[in-house]
This record gives C-alpha cells, sequence and structure tokens, in this order.
C-alpha cells in the first residue's frame, strides 16, 4: 500500500461545550475513494469541513502528504488550492457566468494564464457536460447542473485530492443522477475522493471504503462489500436498516 | 471593474487638485471685503451690465453692488489697495475676519456690546436712522417732532415697533406689502410710515408725491438704540492700523464743508446704489404675475441658479463618490477576520486599533449634523492647527467624510448579507482574504448596495444647501442671492425645487438603469450549435423572470 495522502490523527472538534468530533482516526491514501456515511448530526460534514481548514479542530493533527496542516507556519490558502471540496449548496460565484467560475482559481491562485485557464476549464466542463453553458450566470441553472459546475470548478485546479459534502441532498432525485454519474466516472479515473453523503447505493458501488460514524466517532470503517453485507456493529445494522426500509 | 474604478478615482483626484490650484491665495496690497450681497439696497450681486462699478465677487461669475461696495470701494482707493469682494453670509463674518479670509466687513454685523468683544468696529459708513414717511402735501408734512404726529394713521416697520409709543393717539395699520402700503400714503388711507432712512430714500425716487420727515439728532426724535442706526464696518480684533485708516476716510464722510455732520454724502451714494439697481422695485406696484415673476427670475438669474446646480451636482457627485471609497475601504476592514492561531499578535493589535479609530470616525461623522462638521472643519481646522483650505476643498472633504460615515455601514451590512457560501467556496479553491474579497464579494455587495448609494447620493444633493455657512454658492445660495434681489420668495422657491426635484429623478432613473444592467441579461447564449445538447439539464431552466433575485 502507498504512503497515505492524508492522515487523520486524534482529531477533535467542539463548538463552545458541544462536542461534535471524538479522537477521530483515519487515513485516506491516493485512489482511494473514501465515503462517509452516518445519522444527520453525527459529524460527518464538521470533519470534512476539519480537512478543508473550514473550521479550525480544537485538538489533533491532520497529516497531508506528512505535514501537519494545523500547524501555525501552515498557509491554509495555499493548502486548500491543493484540496478541492465540492459543497452541498454549491457555492458558486453567483456574480461570474460559468466559465468565470472555473477560471477564476487558475488564474489568481494558480496564476495560470488566462487561455491556459479557460482550455482547462473547457476541458473539465465538457467532461461533465456543462460545455455549452459557459456563458450561463449560477441563478440560470438548475441544481444538477450548478453542481456539476461546482466539480468542474474544483477539478480545474487540479487537486490532489476531491472532497465532496453531502453533493447530491439540495437535488431532487431526478438530478441526483446526473451528479453521481460524474462522480463515478471520477472515481473511475482514479481520483482520490472522500465523500460524505447520503446516497447508500452510490456509496456500496464506487467506493473502495465506507466510514460509518455515529456521534462524533468513527463507528465502523471497512469495505463496503464487508460494512453493507455484513455490519460488525449494532449501531451500524440500526443505521442501515433503517436508510433500507425506507 | 475595478481598473476603471482606479481610473475614474485618478481623474477626481486630479480633478480635485486642479481646483484647490485654481483657487489657491492671490498677491498681496489687496482688501478683501466679506458682503452677503443679499441686502438691499446694501449689497446684491448680478450680472454685468454696463455699470462700471461692479466688482466681480471672488470665485463666481457674479458682481456685486450696492451701497457696501460703494464705500468699500471707496476705502480700497483711499487707502491703496485694490478692493476684493468675497460673498459671505453675515453669520460667517466674525469667524471669517479671525481667520483671515476678509479683512474687513460691511454691513450686516450689528455694532452692540457682543460683537464688540470679537472684532473692531469702525465709526458708521451710514446712518440708518428712523424716518417718517407722509404725503408731500398732506397734513403731517410739516410735523417738526414725533409728537406732531399724534392721531396719525401710522404704518411702522415690524424693526421700530417700539416707536409706535412715542406717538400720542397713534393709529397702527399694517399692510403685508410694502408697495400696497406706500400706495395707501397717496390715497390718504395711510398718514405716515415709521421706516429707515435707506428704505424712505429708495420709496422717494419712484414715488415722487412722498416726503421724508427727519428728525434725527433732534429732541423729537424716535428713540432707537445707537447700535441699530449706526451701520458700521468691521475689522479682526487688534488690527489697529487699519481700523485706525478707515476711521479716518469714514469720518470725512460724515462731515460737511463747515465740519458739521451731514447726511448729504451717505445720501449721494445711497441714491446712486438705489438707482443703479436693475431689479429697483421697491416702488413698482406688485402686479406681475406668478408666471411673469418666474419668466423675470429666469430670465435675470437663470445662469445663477444653473451655476448653484452645477455647484450642487459636482459636490454631490465628488463627495459620494469618495464617501464610497471611504465607505467600501472602512467597510472592508471592519470584517476582516481575525484568525487567532495564525495572525500574528501585532496584526491583530493593530486591526484593532485601526477598528477603534474607524469606529469612532463613523460615530462622530453620522452623529453630528454635516454644517456643524462644516463650520468645525473650514473654520476651526485653520484656526486650531493652521490649515488653510479653500472652500472646495473643505466642501468636497466634508461630504466625502460624511458620507463615507454612512457607506461604511452600509458596506459592511452589503458585506454580512452576503451568503458565506460565496466566501467558503472561495477559500475552498485557496483564494486568500483579498482575492476573496476583490473578485467575488465586492462585486456582489456594489451590486446590493446601490439601492443605498443613491439613497445618499440624492441625500447629498439636498444637503449640500447647509454648506452655504462656508460661502459654497450652491442651488440654495442662489435661491437666495435671487430674492434679496427680488422679494419672488414664493416663485424662486418654486424653480430651486424643480431644478432639485429634476436633478433627483434623474438621478433614481439613472441609479435604476444601472441596477438592472448589473443584474445581467435574463437569457445567456447557449455556446453550442448542437441543439441535442439543450435537451439535457433544461427541463427546470429557470424562468430568469420568476427568479426571486428580480424582486428584491
Amino acid at each position: 500500500m502507498s504512503e497515505p495522502i492524508l492522515q487523520i490523527k486524534h482529531l477533535s472538534k467542539s463548538f463552545g461545550t458541544h462536542q461534535v468530533l471524538t479522537d477521530i482516526d483515519f487515513n485516506v491514501c491516493p485512489g482511494d475513494v473514501t465515503t462517509i456515511i452516518g445519522a444527520s448530526g453525527s459529524g460527518k460534514s464538521t470533519l470534512l469541513r476539519c480537512i478543508n481548514l473550514l473550521e479550525e479542530p480544537t485538538s489533533g493533527e491532520i497529516l497531508y502528504n506528512g505535514n501537519d496542516i494545523t500547524a501555525k507556519s501552515v498557509n491554509p490558502a495555499s493548502y486548500r488550492s491543493k484540496v478541492g471540496m465540492v459543497f452541498q449548496s454549491f457555492n458558486l460565484f453567483n456574480n461570474m457566468s460559468v466559465l468565470k467560475n472555473c477560471m477564476i482559481g487558475q488564474t489568481k491562485v494558480l496564476k495560470r494564464s488566462k487561455e491556459e485557464a479557460e482550455a482547462n476549464a473547457m476541458k473539465f466542463l465538457k467532461h461533465v457536460g456543462m460545455d455549452p453553458y459557459i456563458n450561463a450566470k449560477p441563478a440560470q441553472l438548475s441544481g444538477g447542473m450548478k453542481q456539476r459546475v461546482a466539480i468542474a470548478r474544483a477539478l480545474a485546479m487540479d487537486p490532489e485530492i476531491l472532497l465532496f459534502d453531502e453533493p447530491t441532498s439540495a437535488l431532487d432525485p431526478q438530478m441526483v443522477g446526473e451528479v453521481l454519474a460524474v462522480m463515478r466516472d471520477l472515481a473511475k479515473s482514479g481520483m482520490t475522493m472522500l465523500i460524505v453523503t447520503h446516497e447508500m447505493a452510490f456509496a456500496r458501488d464506487v467506493s473502495s471504503r465506507v466510514v460509518f460514524m455515529k456521534d462524533g466517532v468513527i463507528c465502523e470503517d471497512g469495505a463496503p462489500e464487508q460494512l453493507f453485507g455484513n455490519p460488525q456493529q449494532e449501531a451500524t445494522r440500526e443505521f442501515l436498516s433503517r436508510f433500507m426500509n425506507n | 471593474m475595478l481598473k476603471k474604478l482606479s481610473v475614474i478615482a485618478l481623474v477626481m483626484l486630479m480633478l480635485l487638485t486642479c481646483s484647490i490650484g485654481i483657487f489657491a491665495d492671490e498677491a498681496k496690497e489687496v482688501l478683501k471685503v466679506g458682503i452677503t450681497c443679499d441686502n438691499l439696497p446694501f449689497s446684491w450681486e448680478q450680472e454685468a451690465d454696463g455699470n462700471a462699478k461692479l466688482v466681480k465677487i471672488n470665485d463666481s461669475e457674479l458682481y456685486a453692488y450696492g451701497y457696501d461696495v460703494i464705500i468699500a470701494n471707496r476705502m480700497a482707493n483711499k487707502l491703496g489697495y485694490t478692493l476684493e469682494i468675497v460673498k459671505l453670509d453675515s453669520n460667517d463674518f466674525v469667524n471669517a475676519l479671525e481667520e483671515g479670509k476678509v479683512d474687513a466687513v460691511m454691513s450686516g454685523l450689528v455694532n452692540n456690546d457682543e460683537n464688540s468683544e470679537k472684532v473692531d468696529f469702525t465709526v458708521p459708513f451710514y446712518y440708518n436712522n428712523v424716518v417718517t414717511l407722509v404725503k408731500a402735501d398732506g397734513e403731517y408734512v410739516s410735523a417738526a417732532s414725533v409728537s406732531d404726529l399724534a392721531g396719525a394713521n401710522v404704518f411702522v416697520a415690524a424693526e421700530y415697533i417700539d416707536c409706535l409709543a412715542s406717538i400720542p393717539d397713534a393709529n397702527a395699520i399694517e399692510y403685508d406689502d410694502m408697495s400696497a402700503m406706500l400706495e395707501a400714503i397717496v390715497s390718504n388711507e395711510c398718514n405716515a410710515a415709521i421706516v429707515n432712512r435707506s428704505y424712505a430714500k429708495a420709496a422717494l425716487t419712484t414715488y415722487t408725491e412722498l416726503a421724508m420727515l427727519d428728525f434725527y439728532g433732534t429732541d423729537g426724535d424716535y428713540s432707537v438704540p445707537a447700535e441699530q442706526v449706526e451701520i458700521c464696518m468691521a475689522v479682526k480684533k487688534g488690527n489697529a492700523e487699519l481700523l485706525e485708516a478707515l476711521n479716518v476716510e469714514l469720518n470725512k464722510l460724515s462731515l460737511g464743508m463747515n465740519k458739521e455732520f451731514t447726511f448729504k454724502n451717505f445720501d449721494s451714494s445711497m441714491h446712486t446704489a438705489i438707482t443703479l439697481n436693475p431689479d429697483f422695485i421697491y416702488a413698482e406696484p406688485e402686479t406681475a404675475s406668478f408666471i411673469d415673476n418666474i419668466v423675470k427670475l429666469w430670465n435675470r438669474f437663470g445662469i445663477t441658479y444653473l451655476t448653484g446646480a452645477g455647484t450642487t451636482l459636482l459636490i454631490s457627485v465628488v463627495g459620494t463618490f469618495f464617501g464610497c471609497v471611504i465607505g467600501f475601504l472602512v467597510g472592508v476592514v471592519q470584517t476582516i477576520p481575525v484568525d487567532k492561531k495564525r495572525d500574528s499578535l501585532l496584526k491583530r493589535a493593530l486591526l484593532n486599533v485601526v477598528r477603534a479609530v474607524m469606529r469612532a470616525y463613523v460615530e462622530i461623522f453620522r452623529g453630528t449634523p454635516m454644517i456643524v462638521q462644516a463650520v468645525f472643519i473650514y473654520y476651526g481646522a485653520q484656526m486650531m492647527f493652521d490649515i488653510k483650505m479653500d472652500m472646495w476643498t473643505a466642501a468636497f472633504f466634508i461630504v466625502s467624510i460624511n458620507t463615507g460615515a454612512y457607506m461604511a455601514e452600509t458596506v459592511r451590512g452589503g458585506i454580512m448579507s452576503i451568503d458565506i457560501g460565496q466566501t467558503e467556496g472561495a477559500k475552498a479553491i485557496g483564494m486568500t482574504h483579498v482575492q476573496t474579497m476583490m473578485s467575488v464579494i465586492l462585486p456582489q455587495t456594489f451590486r446590493v448596495i446601490i439601492p443605498q448609494i443613491g439613497n445618499n447620493f440624492i441625500i447629498n444633493i439636498k444637503d449640500t444647501s447647509v454648506l452655504s455657512v462656508i460661502s459654497i454658492s450652491d442651488l440654495f445660495f442662489s435661491h437666495k442671492a435671487a430674492v434679496g434681489a427680488l422679494y419672488t420668495y414664493f416663485e424662486s422657491a418654486t424653480i430651486v425645487m424643480l431644478i432639485y426635484l429634476t436633478m433627483t429623478m434623474v438621478t433614481s432613473v439613472l441609479l435604476r438603469k444601472l441596477e438592472k444592467k448589473l443584474g445581467g441579461d435574463a437569457n445567456y447564449d447557449v455556446a453550442t450549435t448542437d441543439t441535442l445538447a439543450l435537451t439535457s439539464g433544461t427541463y427546470n431552466f429557470p424562468d430568469k423572470k420568476k427568479t426571486k433575485e428580480d424582486f428584491r
């Protein structure tokens, strides 16, 4: 097994007196597609936000290629430029066209030339099937289209790992499919992905590893066949049975 | 967008520096005299009309004339100065003298104990004593003292109402209109009018049926305080040299051939002033209609009004622009996030200090009237720190920082109103705080706060009228000048209101257009000729008209 790209060690996070994450430990290796499942409020999103430093961990370490990014000396902006993130609420820039959305990070952060940025953006927009809409503003797009643009925007930065924070939760069922299809494609291409999701079928089919979280701790962690087929923990069984029955 | 803004800022800055250059200090050997320009027949302003004695008003296209100007000109000539006329509100006389903006002021400051402590008064340059107008062939024309007017129907000008008591059995009559009063004397309805000398002289020029009774210096005169009669020039407290020189020349005015006191010189200069006033209407019966008056006002003062409106607009535009710049700077600094872990103690401390200063700035300039700020900065800065600002710099400065204080809060609110997701989206692709602000947050903030910028601009158009305290001749000041000359308050106010309304409404419409433009097109071009591409995902294409952005 190769060297892990991301190592999370004893990570804890609390908002005031409310403990959200407790002593989280897990690794992500290059090429892994890891899905994090669990009930709402179990700390999945907070974990992802901590990994991207949108939230400051209370204690513990996050090692990215062996370096602790929670250290004072690390510049969060330059770290984030290597770690893509896709949000539940898309967070496309409302004042820019689709193409501009995918170019701005490349030109401002990676200092690429306009031509290079545009070519790169077009490549990924084509990949997600959004190339006909490059002149549209986010307000003119449907949710599924917005999310595909958001994925293209993240990919255009050539990230080493992509974080997905419930990317399909704000979409209606018809549009979920188009976004999941794009993600499936990405997984096949070997992109390292860390996905928080409620799409159990997707987690089972696509991921190389599934993490089940409950009340801020990792409850169970394993290959999808094992976790879905033969869960070891009572809590996991309960969660999955509730989900499957719905 | 940013480049365009910075170019505009540069141009504005250049304009500002130019205007400072234009209004810079003049050469020496000049006698700067402050005149109100709105006190007929002592002073008024007008356009050039062939009268060679008109004196150009500083920083204005107009000329001043009147009794004040005649005397000021005479004094400058006698003392060997070039005369410069500075238009001032009489409320600013004391300040302007103290700061050296003018060397002397003419009529407008009463020579009482209170004012004598602040400035030095000369001997009188006019005796505006109380006189009586009667019909030349009437029964009262031979009256030799106040008591001879016993039993008369009298009109008393408001400021001399106390004089009524000295006439036995007087029957007071009131008139709203001075010309109606004069007509009443001619028709014997009213027997006598108690008015001041300058007014009586003006009335006599046209109403030859009338005569003026003057009891000045006799026991039978009205008892009026000397300060109401003696119109004096004033100089800066302690300027003994100028005071002495002026007194010597002014004393000559009041002396006749035999060194006795005489009104002769005063009356002849006053007569000149009255007859040379192009709008001399004391005696004209008021028959002109509303429309006639409007036309007359417009013909005479059209340029004055438009120049005033231009000044108002210029100050509002420059003030609002720099106000927005200040507002964005302050608003942005107020919303800088603090990273307790990574930011150094020094940076955080510095930020806190800067924020405290900005907070204080916002509170002070939002919490005090602009008129007070204007006086404080224009006159105060000169007194306390010896900073000489010309009135234009001061006006731009005052309106800018005043607007900035309001805009700071507007921008702060605008930034906070932008969804946090926008910031997170930018952070997630590695943008720094500055990049996020410049590319993502501020453009959206700008769009959100345009209505508020429009508000501020319209408020500025109206509120610059208070800058007349620092002698800015804006639109409202031009109204004051016009009514000072023609006494057509209603008509002039109508014109001025219409001009204000036009400016604000045009502004409203333009801002709406800008807002729409920044809102973007409802449609976008699909960048493909493959019609099949359109089918995917377009089933939920939102009709732009129905998105909630349109109802904001």
